[in-house]
């Protein structure tokens, strides 16, 4: 057999026609049941498309629409569908996506900004921790979450700094990685939420670079992809996940560039398009995101520059005056 | 999709697609029907055994909607907090029947659903009725989420609902406030037998070993405050009542326990090195250990590392604890014994690349006290020898020799 492009390169016109035609699959099962990642999935299909250089595929008063659609009238957030209560995951999401459409104005004009500042303020506990909602799980996710959408929503001299600061240091582990809480073990995800948060608040000196840069480091696996934990099985949102936070910590060139970029092509479909976790497994929006958003920071030609600490086209963060200092290959 | 391959479509498969096709309309009818009757239901503020059931049955086909959850918590609360139930009725979950006819017999007679409240049900039940009629509930709940626990052990919402569940669940009669804890850490230890590394189960292992401990504090609250601190940082901050720490310290002790026979049945277990890394500190701290004493500690857990070591030289797990244990206080007659032992690792495992990162950075540090004490050769030698270390690592490891040629580019530095 011989070898196909898709080992060597990005298949930009499929998989925007893979993610444009996600929302055309309104009577299956499958979108049915996953109503509730229903705003994330936005996020990631427009963010892939942005990073791709085809943001119009998705139109902007719809997604516009779509995502007040969403607003939480009791609660005062974001859900992930309509009539879904607000969680801080989806209210992210939907301030990321208003973000890329230049429209953050509108939640002024609606008077949602002020009641949106309090529903995520009202999210972090006396410990400095944050919980998704007000049913009380507490997760470095969703401090990052909250932490990233008040600085997009130029909010963050509201944020206790030092409480939120202190929590998330508390969540360090002997490894030099972060945990969900306090005692619980180092992640990759948890490592990405925990140092991008450190990053907006200007606290990255409190952090150990060389030693998570150590542990980060030693998550690429002889195939070139990149694992979640010790001992675990690599993954193509690790890509993004661990890559990231070297770039934050500037350890960007502690893992080979080359292979890693070759693994995320090689989980590409290339017939029904998108990205999977893995070779030849069934593709997802989630994956095609970070997919493409890792092989822009490894410097992929023809890709727009996404911006490690939030995840969204650099050129957006750069307007909104709240960019971060991290490493990027060139 | 995690983990789910691609099958390629072929004229056969094609069939077989639209024949899953069809099969799938019927399916998502039935499913947008139970959808619509929910969100229905929740919109008009419905918050009776109706709507309970409701739940159960689109949670039973899609566990992940955590809007559902949260409306199925309002709804017990509601029921918890304004009435009980007057009734059994056909679509009653299963569980609560027999409370019901239970609180039938009860002198008065059935309070009426629409009108009682929180005020008025003192009158026509004891506090022992309600919390029967709580118990009934969030038992069937706890049964719900175990079964969806088992076919979906990593959705954080089950795990979640469940943890409230246990929260609200009232004890029963004189039985140890602490009971419903200890019997949860059956269904985690049974979790953690199928996945050891599922960090689902560690995090609730710890939430509920936290919860046992909260209940040995005397005086405060079963859920502390989130402002307390928490087991086992307990062990290191608090002013002691000495029988509430030597409560905290069996069960630290107990927890250890546990994670060194995770450790033994597989030494790459990381959560539970992890597990050991967050709980021997704190018991040394309780145990009012001064350096010296936390020295011999280390001296000891070495002694576990180093079986894991030589069972399995490549197994990170093992190297990035070890170097923990190494790097909390140097100390150079350990730096000396570690170094010895590695190297005769190295001769059985010559291309360890673990074996020569730990020297690396061993020698390194043994460098600084020879260096302080005189002997400018042997500090020469060490650093000369962890440099050859990390060329060798540079060949032997290349997709990370970045990392390699910046701890050459440091070494011996900040001495």
């Amino acid at each position: 057999m011989q070898p196909t492009d898709h080992e060597t390169e990005l298949l930009i016109p499929l998989h925007v026609s893979y993610i444009k035609a996600l929302d055309t699959k309104v009577d299956s099962l499958a979108y049915h049941l996953t109503t509730h990642l229903r705003m994330n999935g936005v996020y990631w299909g427009l963010t892939a498309l942005e990073i791709m250089g085809e943001p119009q595929v998705l139109d902007k008063d719809q997604l516009v629409r779509f995502v007040l659609s969403c607003w939480d009238d009791q609660n005062g957030g974001f859900g992930s569908f309509p009539n879904h209560d607000s969680h801080i995951l989806s209210t992210l999401s939907a301030i990321q996506i208003l973000a890329m459409k230049d429209s953050l104005h509108v939640l002024e004009e609606r008077g949602m900004k002020q009641t949106l500042v309090s529903f995520i303020l009202s999210l972090q506990t006396p410990s400095g921790s944050f919980q998704g909602d007000k049913w009380g799980e507490e997760d470095t996710r969703f401090l990052y979450c909250s932490v990233s959408a008040l600085a997009l929503l130029g909010e963050l001299d509201k944020l206790d700094r030092k409480r939120t600061v202190d929590h998330i240091l508390r969540c360090g582990n002997f490894d030099g990685g972060f945990g969900r809480r306090e005692g619980a073990e180092s992640h990759s995800g948890q490592v990405f939420v925990c140092v991008a948060a450190l990053s907006i608040l200007e606290s990255l000196d409190k952090v150990d670079v060389d030693k998570l840069g150590w542990w980060l480091c030693e998550r690429q696996l002889d195939n070139g992809g990149l694992n979640g934990r010790p001992q675990k099985l690599e993954d193509v949102c690790y890509s993004w996940w661990v890559l990231s936070s070297l770039s934050m910590i500037k350890r960007l060139d502690w893992i080979n560039a080359e292979k890693l970029s070759a693994f995320i092509l090689s989980a590409q479909d290339p017939e029904g398009g998108g990205i999977a976790d893995r070779p030849d497994n069934v593709t997802d929006v989630f994956h095609t995101n970070f997919g493409v958003a890792g092989l822009s920071l490894l410097g992929y030609r023809g890709l727009k520059q996404v911006d490690p600490t939030y995840c969204l086209p650099s050129e957006v963060v750069q307007k909104l005056g709240i960019e971060r200092d991290y490493q990027r290959k060139r | 999709m995690h983990g789910v391959k691609r099958e390629k479509p072929t004229a056969a498969s094609e069939e077989a697609r639209l024949a899953r096709k069809s099969k799938e309309a019927v399916k998502l009818a039935a499913y947008k029907e139970i959808e619509s009757k929910v969100f229905q239901a929740k919109k008009d503020r419905w918050y009776d055994d109706e709507s309970l059931q409701l739940t159960t049955n689109i949670l039973t086909l899609n566990p992940e909607l955590y809007t559902v959850w949260n409306f199925r918590r309002t709804i017990l609360l509601h029921i918890f907090g304004t009435r009980l139930p007057r009734q059994a009725s056909s679509h009653d979950i299963e569980g609560s029947k027999d409370i019901f006819s239970s609180l039938r017999e009860s002198p008065s007679d059935s309070p009426s659903a629409s009108s009682s409240s929180a005020g008025t049900k003192g009158k026509e039940f004891s506090s022992r009725d309600v919390n029967e009629a709580k118990r009934s509930y969030l038992e069937t709940d706890l049964e719900l989420t175990e079964h969806a626990l088992r076919a979906h052990p990593k959705v954080y919402w089950i795990w979640n609902h469940r943890l409230w569940c246990l929260e609200e669940l009232p004890q029963a009669g004189d039985q140890d406030p602490g009971l419903k804890w200890k019997v949860e850490m059956g269904l985690v230890d049974k979790m953690l037998q199928l996945d050891p590394r599922n960090f689902h189960g560690w995090d609730y292992r710890r939430t509920l070993t936290s919860r046992v401990a909260s209940l040995m504090r005397e005086g405060e609250s079963e859920r502390e405050s989130s402002t307390g601190i928490e087991f086992p940082r307990t062990l290191s901050e608090l002013a002691w009542d000495p029988e509430v720490k030597a409560l905290h310290l069996e069960l630290a002790k107990k927890e250890l326990d546990y994670a060194l026979r995770k450790i033994e049945s597989n030494f790459s277990n990381f959560s539970a090195w992890h597990q050991r890394s967050k709980l021997l500190p704190r018991v040394w701290d309780a145990r009012g250990l001064d350096e010296d004493g936390r020295k011999q500690e280390r001296i000891k857990e070495l002694e576990l590392v180093k079986q894991a070591m030589y069972t399995d030289p490549s197994d990170q797990s093992v190297w990035i604890y070890h170097s923990w244990l190494i790097e909390q206080v140097p100390s150079r007659d350990i730096l000396e014994e570690e170094i010895q032992a590695i190297e005769e690792l190295l001769e059985l495992e010559p291309d360890s690349k673990w074996c020569m990162q730990s020297l690396a950075n061993y020698k390194v540090l043994l460098s600084k006290f020879v260096g302080s004490e005189g002997g400018e050769g042997v500090e020469e030698n060490l650093l000369s020898s962890a440099r050859s270390h990390l060329e060798k690592l540079k060949d032997i490891d290349p997709d990370r020799r970045a990392r390699y040629q910046y701890l050459l580019d440091n070494l011996g530095r900040g001495r």
